[in-house]
C-alpha cells in the first residue's frame, strides 16, 4: 500500500515536471532515478532507450556507460563510455570512467597516450561539431563570395578592404570545409569495436575450421581492418591480429 | 620406530620339570634318526645336522658320523626333553652340529651310532648336495625345524607355543654371514592396491617391515611422492604388529606407514623408497672354552650353570651351552621402487563444471536468506561430500547474476580421520553481495565429478534460488559521490541537456550542395553583369558615333537627293544649310545670330578640338566657294558630302563626350 502510494506520488512529481521539461529529459531523469535505486539494469535499458531513439549526448552516454558498469556488464559499459568519448575525447568524467571499466577487462592492453600533435589535432576537430564545421564552411564561403561579388559589381567601393576580406573568406572556408570532412570521417568510421562475449576465441582464418590463436575477453577494444560477411579481421595495440565473429564486436 | 624385540621361547622349559614324571609313563617306540636343516646348500654355508635318539632307554654311548668333506663349526650342541601326547609320553635326546661343506659335490653322511641299553643302533644316512656359494640363495636353509636348547636372547615375551624358527634367527651361529642374514631376515616393502588408475583416483601405499629379527628400527626417509597429493592414516603408536607368512616363512610385519595417495598427473609415477635404519640385535655364539668334552653326555651330567644357576639370569642357559654375546647390527634397508600407471581422465562427455574431482560426491546448496536489502550481504553455502579425493576439490562453479558482487569463497574440510577410501565433505562459503534491487534468481550450483566404478562423469545440481533485493539506504553511495578514488566511477550526469537529435549530418545532406552552390550561382550572376557593363563601357563611343552618324545623315538627306541629281547649286545651298541648322541646334545659338566666330567660340568653350573646328570651317568654306563658283563637278560634291556627314558626327560625338563630362 506504502509502495504505491509512494508510485503514485513519484508519478505526480514526475508529471509534474514534465510539464516543464522535454519528453526525453524526462526519460533521462527517470533513468538517474532507476540508477539512484540500484535498479541498474532497469535504468541502462532506459539510457539505451534514448540512445536508440537518436540522442547522442555524451553525458548520456556517460550514464548508460555507468548503469551497464553497475549491472556488471563490462562490456556494454565500455562501448557507452567509448561513444561518449567518441563524441566529447576530453570528457574527464567519461575518460575516468573507462579507466575504472577496463580495470575489470582480462587482458586489457593500455592505449598508447597520444602524442602532443595528435592532441592538438583532435582538440581542434572538436573545437566544433561536424554539423558546426559545415556550417562556418557554408557562412565562411558566403561571405567571400559577398565580399566578391560586391568587388565585381561595385568595382569602386573600398576595393582593398573587400579583396582582403573575401581572400580570407576563401581561406578559411577551404580550412571549415576540410575540417568538416575530417570531422565527418572521423565520427562515421566504424572500425573499432568493443567485444561484447565474455571469452572469444581468435582465430588464424577467417573459417570456422581454423585454428584458434588466442582468447579475448569482453570489453577489449578491437581495430577492425577487415571483415567477410561473418568474420572480422581484428587487430590489436600490441600488434596481434586475428579472425573473430563480426557478432562478437559492437563496433563504435 | 621402535620394533618390538621378537621374543624367543624355548621350547624346553626345563628338564628338571620333567624329570618327575617320566617313570610313570610307558615307553615309547625308539627311533634315532638324522635330519638336516637343508639338503642342498652352498660351499660358504653353514647348515645344521641333528640328530634325535627319541625313547632311547639308557643311551651309554653316542658316535658321530665321521664329517670328513664338513667342517664342524659349533657344536655338539644338546637337547633333551620330552613330551606327552595323548597321554603318552616320549623323552628325546638330540645332538646338533653346525657344519660348513668343504668341497662342491653330493656327499652321502652316514648315520651316527648310539649304545642304547647295550644294544648299537644307528641313524639313517642323508645325502647332501653342495653347490658353489651364491646358486643356494634364496633357498630357505631353516627347512626342518630343529628343537635347540639353550639360545635366546633377553627381550623375550611372553612364551608363546609358536614354531622356534623364529626364536632361532636371533642367532648368530659362528661362521654365518651377518650381511646374508639380516638380508634374508629383515626387508621392507611396499603393497599398492592397483598400479593402473585414473588421475585423481584413490591409491593406499603401505609401507610395511617384515622382521623375523629384534631390531630397533627408525624411519630414516620418507617418501616424497612426486605428482601425488598424498593423505597419511595415522597408524597406532606403538605400532602393532602381525604375523604374516612369506613364502611360507611367517614374519613379524610393522606398518611403517599408509598412505592415500592422489595423483596429480597422468604417466608413470614412481612411488619413492622409503629407507629404514635398523639395529638388529644378534645373538652371537661363541665356542664353548670347555673344550673338554667332547662327549656330549659328559656335558649332560656336568652342567657348568648348576654351579650358579642364579647367576645368569637366563633361565635357558642350563646346561653347558656355547657362551653368547650380544650384538647391535646397523643395518639399512630401503624398498624396491614401485611403478603406477596414471591414466588421463577422458576427455568425452566431460561436463563444462567439471573440476577435477573423481569419486563418489553428493551437493547441498544453501541460501541464508531469500529476503534483503543492497546493504546486505548474502551467503551461498556449498557442501560437497562424499567418497574419493575431497582434499583436492575445487569449487563448483557458481554464476552469480550480474547484479551481485561475488568473492572468493571461503573452504572448509571436514575429513573423516582415518577413513579409507578417503570421503569427508568440503563447504564452500560464498558471499554475495547484491547491487541491485528487484528479484533476483541464482541458477543451481552444479557439481561433477568422474566416476570410477562406472568410469563416467556424473552430474549433480542444487535447484535455483530466487531472492528477493530491496534498495537500501544507499548510505555508502553517498559516501562514493564525494570521493572519487581510482577504483570508483563517477556519478551520473543530472543536469538538463540539450535534447537535440544527430539526424543526417549537414555535410552530406543536399541542403548543403546547395547553400554551397547558391554563392556560386551568385558569383556567376555578378560576373556575367560585370561582364556586361565592361563591354557597354567600351562600346559607348562607338554607339554614340553611330547616333551622330545618323543624325548627320538626316540632316543631309536633301543634300543627299540633290547630290544624285545633280543639283549642284542646291546641294551646296542645302549642304550648307544643314551644317548651319545642326550647329544652331546644337549650341543653341538662332540661326540668325550665327557666326562662325560665335562657333569658333561655343566649341571651344564646349573643349571641342581644335582640328574639328578646322575641319568644319573648311566645309563651310568649300560650300561657300561652290556657291559662287560654279563648276559642275560631281566628284567634289561627293568629297563635300562625305566631308560634311564626317564632320557633322564629329562634331556630335565631341558635343556628346563634352556634355556626359560636364
Amino acid at each position: 500500500m506504502k509502495k504505491i502510494f509512494s508510485a503514485i506520488c513519484s508519478l505526480l512529481l514526475l508529471s509534474h515536471l514534465a510539464g516543464a521539461a522535454s519528453a526525453p529529459q524526462q526519460e533521462f531523469e527517470k533513468g538517474n532515478q532507476l540508477f539512484n535505486q540500484k535498479q541498474y539494469s532497469e535504468a541502462a535499458t532506459v539510457y539505451q532507450g534514448l540512445i536508440d531513439q537518436g540522442y547522442e549526448q555524451p553525458e548520456l552516454f556517460l550514464n548508460a556507460g555507468n548503469a551497464w558498469y553497475k549491472a556488471n556488464k563490462t562490456g556494454m559499459a565500455i562501448f557507452n563510455y567509448e561513444m561518449a568519448l567518441a563524441r566529447d575525447p576530453f570528457n574527464k568524467s567519461a575518460t575516468h570512467n573507462l579507466s575504472v571499466a577496463n580495470q575489470r577487462v582480462e587482458g586489457y592492453v593500455n592505449d598508447l597516450p597520444l602524442l602532443f600533435f595528435q592532441r592538438w589535432w583532435l582538440h581542434t576537430l572538436h573545437f566544433h561539431s561536424p554539423d558546426g564545421w559545415a556550417t562556418g564552411a557554408v557562412i565562411l564561403l558566403w561571405l567571400a563570395v559577398a565580399a566578391f561579388v560586391t568587388l565585381l559589381i561595385a568595382p569602386s567601393f573600398r576595393p582593398v578592404l573587400v579583396k582582403w576580406v573575401s581572400g580570407a573568406a576563401l581561406v578559411l572556408f577551404l580550412f571549415y570545409l576540410s575540417m568538416g570532412i575530417s570531422a565527418y570521417v572521423s565520427a562515421n568510421a566504424h572500425d573499432e569495436g568493443i567485444i561484447m562475449g565474455s571469452v572469444v576465441k581468435v582465430k588464424a582464418a577467417p573459417d570456422d575450421e581454423s585454428k584458434d590463436m588466442f582468447e579475448l575477453h569482453e570489453g577489449v577494444k578491437v581495430q577492425v581492418t577487415d571483415a567477410t560477411q561473418e568474420y572480422c579481421k581484428i587487430s590489436l595495440p600490441d600488434g596481434k591480429t586475428g579472425w573473430l565473429a563480426c557478432a562478437e564486436i559492437k563496433r563504435l | 620406530m621402535n620394533v618390538a624385540t621378537v621374543s624367543i621361547r624355548k621350547f624346553v622349559l626345563s628338564l628338571f620339570f620333567c624329570l618327575g614324571a617320566i617313570t610313570c609313563l610307558q615307553a615309547q617306540e625308539f627311533r634315532f634318526t638324522t635330519t638336516v636343516s637343508s639338503n642342498k646348500v652352498a660351499l660358504d654355508e653353514p647348515f645344521q645336522i641333528q640328530f634325535m635318539l627319541e625313547n632311547a632307554p639308557n643311551v651309554s654311548s653316542f658316535t658321530p658320523p665321521a664329517f670328513n668333506d664338513f667342517e664342524i663349526l659349533q657344536g655338539p650342541s644338546q637337547m633333551q626333553g620330552q613330551s606327552i601326547m595323548n597321554g603318552r609320553r616320549s623323552e628325546y635326546i638330540a645332538l646338533i652340529y653346525v657344519i660348513q661343506a668343504r668341497r662342491v659335490g653330493n656327499f652321502t653322511l652316514p648315520g651316527a651310532t648310539a649304545r642304547s641299553n647295550g644294544n648299537v643302533v644307528r641313524s639313517n644316512p642323508v645325502t647332501i648336495e653342495v653347490v658353489k656359494s651364491g646358486a643356494a640363495r634364496g633357498n630357505q636353509n631353516q627347512q626342518q625345524a630343529v628343537p635347540q636348547g639353550g639360545n635366546g636372547y633377553p627381550p623375550s615375551r611372553s612364551p608363546r607355543s609358536q614354531s622356534q624358527q623364529d626364536e632361532m634367527e636371533g642367532v648368530l651361529k659362528n661362521g654365518e654371514d651377518v650381511n646374508a642374514k639380516l638380508k634374508k631376515n629383515i626387508f621392507v616393502k611396499v603393497d599398492v592396491d592397483k598400479t593402473t588408475l585414473y588421475e585423481g583416483e584413490q591409491l593406499t601405499a603401505t609401507y610395511k617391515l617384515y622382521t623375523r629379527l629384534p631390531t630397533n628400527s627408525s624411519v630414516t626417509k620418507v617418501p616424497a611422492f612426486k605428482g601425488f597429493s598424498a593423505k597419511d592414516i595415522e597408524l597406532p603408536n606403538p605400532p602393532q604388529a602381525s604375523d604374516e607368512m612369506v613364502n611360507g616363512v611367517r614374519y613379524r610385519v610393522f606398518t611403517i606407514r599408509k598412505t592415500l595417495l592422489f595423483p596429480l598427473q597422468s604417466g608413470t609415477l614412481e612411488l619413492d623408497p622409503v629407507e629404514v635404519d635398523n639395529h638388529v640385535r644378534l645373538v652371537k655364539m661363541v665356542k664353548n672354552n670347555n673344550k673338554r668334552a667332547r662327549d656330549p653326555f659328559a656335558d649332560l651330567f656336568n652342567d657348568p650353570s648348576l654351579k650358579d644357576p642364579f647367576d645368569d639370569p637366563f633361565f635357558d642357559d642350563f646346561f653347558n651351552r656355547p657362551e653368547v654375546t650380544y650384538e647391535d647390527v646397523p643395518y639399512k634397508i630401503q624398498t624396491a621402487p614401485v611403478k603406477v600407471t596414471v591414466k588421463p581422465l577422458p576427455v568425452d562427455n566431460r561436463p563444462v563444471s567439471f573440476t577435477g574431482a573423481v569419486g563418489k560426491f553428493n551437493l547441498t546448496a544453501t541460501l541464508d536468506k531469500k529476503e534483503l536489502t543492497t546493504d546486505d550481504a548474502l551467503t551461498l553455502k556449498v557442501v560437497v561430500s562424499g567418497q574419493g579425493n575431497v582434499n583436492l576439490l575445487n569449487g563448483p562453479k557458481v554464476e552469480v547474476p550480474a547484479g551481485f558482487e561475488k568473492y572468493d569463497p571461503k573452504v572448509t574440510d571436514n575429513i573423516e580421520k582415518n577413513s579409507n577410501p578417503l570421503s569427508g565433505s568440503r563447504q564452500f562459503e560464498y558471499v554475495l553481495m547484491p547491487q541491485e534491487a528487484g528479484d533476483q534468481t541464482i541458477p543451481p550450483v552444479e557439481f561433477s565429478y568422474f566416476d570410477v566404478a562406472s568410469n563416467s562423469y556424473k552430474t549433480v545440481r542444487s535447484e535455483a534460488f530466487t531472492v528477493h533485493v530491496k534498495p537500501g539506504k544507499q548510505t555508502k553511495r553517498e559516501k562514493e559521490d564525494f570521493s572519487v578514488n581510482k577504483n570508483t566511477i563517477t556519478s551520473n550526469y543530472t543536469g538538463v541537456l540539450n535534447w537535440v537529435k544527430q539526424g543526417g549530418y549537414l555535410l552530406v545532406s543536399p541542403l548543403f550542395c546547395i547553400l554551397l552552390l547558391l554563392p556560386v550561382l551568385a558569383v556567376i550572376v555578378a560576373i556575367i553583369y560585370r561582364r556586361k557593363k565592361n563591354y557597354q563601357q567600351n562600346n559607348a563611343a562607338f554607339l554614340k558615333h553611330r547616333y551622330a552618324n545618323k543624325v548627320a545623315l538626316k540632316r543631309l538627306e536633301l543634300a543627299a537627293r540633290y547630290l544624285k541629281e545633280g543639283k549642284d547649286k542646291a546641294f551646296y545651298e542645302e549642304t550648307s544649310r544643314a551644317v548651319w541648322g545642326y550647329l544652331s541646334n546644337k549650341l543653341h545659338v538662332p540661326f540668325a545670330d550665327l557666326s562662325k566666330q560665335l562657333i569658333q567660340d561655343r566649341l571651344a568653350q564646349q573643349q571641342v578640338s581644335e582640328q574639328y573646328t578646322v575641319k568644319l570651317f573648311d566645309l563651310l568654306d568649300n560650300c561657300e566657294m561652290a556657291l559662287y563658283t560654279p563648276m559642275h563637278n560631281n566628284d567634289k560634291m561627293q568629297v563635300t558630302y562625305q566631308q560634311a556627314v564626317e564632320v557633322i558626327s564629329q562634331l556630335e560625338d565631341e558635343l556628346q563626350r563634352a556634355k556626359s563630362v560636364v
